[in-house]
């Protein structure tokens, strides 16, 4: 699905792509595109040199993508884990995952 | 072309985030020659990312520890196919999101239907921010906090935001591995932040009243 601009979006795109006259709404409908920086830097984009709300909502979206990659490793499989894995390992589950793939693995 | 003697071709994101670690690819040319004690070295390095990333596009630890489990089943397989042509970590993290993707499709439920939950019904879905200016989360939030509120991001929401922002994967790969479009990755990433977000509001105004 992609982003349907409304509103203001339909400026001229010369203008909508300088940020003259965009309201916060077509700012934020934007912002998928823009955060990705294949069109730049979201930082350059005119309407957050005059817009704290806006200002302050990129930050907190560059923020969490931020801290989200502290996440990488954060739980800890159970002990119990590696027995079952050697054990159907001992038992040819490393040649072949069964005739229903996951469903010949159980938890005990 | 013996994995000691490559050198991993950093080409994306993700890839930086997956350094060389200290006596991996010794273990790896032993476990393709079928020593199960470099296979359960090799365990013991990635089970903690490999069962983070189940759990965490799963939501459920019965699924999480299955996968886990089918994911390194899977290695011990296909080890011996590992050319080095990507970092191991790389490779391996690519195998076990195959393995729970593979799943999510096998359940064929509503919930887990790629189709479905890449739109999560609009009282799931992020307000705009146009109303009322909130209180800056930068700084403010730590990891454990974020962990449960991307717990609570509808499913769909939930995968794109683990693909990208926490495994670091690129929108063109996640629109591969989805079977949707590179804009529909980017638009879902944006509303999962956006949810995230007004969880993470709602939380501080909660530890405010």
């Amino acid at each position: 699905m992609m982003i349907q601009m409304r509103g203001k979006e339909d400026l001229p795109l010369e203008k909508a792509a300088n940020g003259a006259g965009m309201t916060c709404e077509a700012f934020q409908d934007r912002i998928p595109e823009l955060m990705s920086g294949e069109v730049g830097s979201i930082h350059d984009h005119a309407h957050l040199k005059t817009c704290a709300r806006c200002s302050a909502l990129i930050a907190d979206l560059e923020y969490i993508g931020e801290m989200a990659k502290d996440l990488l490793e954060g739980f800890e499989p159970p002990d119990t884990l590696w027995p079952k894995i050697s054990k159907s390992l001992a038992q040819g589950g490393g040649k072949s995952s069964g005739k229903n793939g996951l469903g010949s693995i159980t938890s005990s | 072309m013996s994995v000691g003697q490559t050198q991993p071709k950093p080409t994306s994101q993700h890839m930086r985030r997956n350094p060389p670690i200290p006596g991996e690819a010794e273990a790896i040319l032993a476990a393709q020659a079928g020593d199960t004690r470099s296979f359960e070295f090799l365990y013991a390095l990635h089970k903690r990312r490999v069962y983070s990333l189940c759990l965490r596009m799963l939501s459920n630890v019965a699924e999480a520890e299955d996968l886990t489990q089918e994911a390194f089943l899977q290695l011990y397989r296909k080890i011996g196919t590992f050319r080095g042509d990507s970092a191991f970590s790389t490779w391996l993290h690519r195998l076990a999101v195959n393995v729970v993707l593979m799943h999510l499709r096998k359940k064929g439920l509503p919930q887990v239907s790629l189709e479905e939950t890449l739109e999560p019904s609009q009282d799931d879905g992020p307000r705009r921010d146009i109303g009322a200016r909130d209180i800056v989360l930068s700084g403010s939030i730590d990891r454990v906090t974020l962990e449960r509120a991307v717990e609570n991001l509808p499913p769909g929401y939930r995968l794109v935001f683990v693909l990208h922002d926490v495994e670091g994967y690129e929108h063109n790969e996640i629109a591969g591995m989805l079977d949707c479009s590179i804009g529909n990755s980017k638009s879902q990433l944006h509303k999962a932040r956006m949810k995230l977000r007004d969880l993470l509001h709602s939380g501080q105004r909660k530890e405010v009243a």
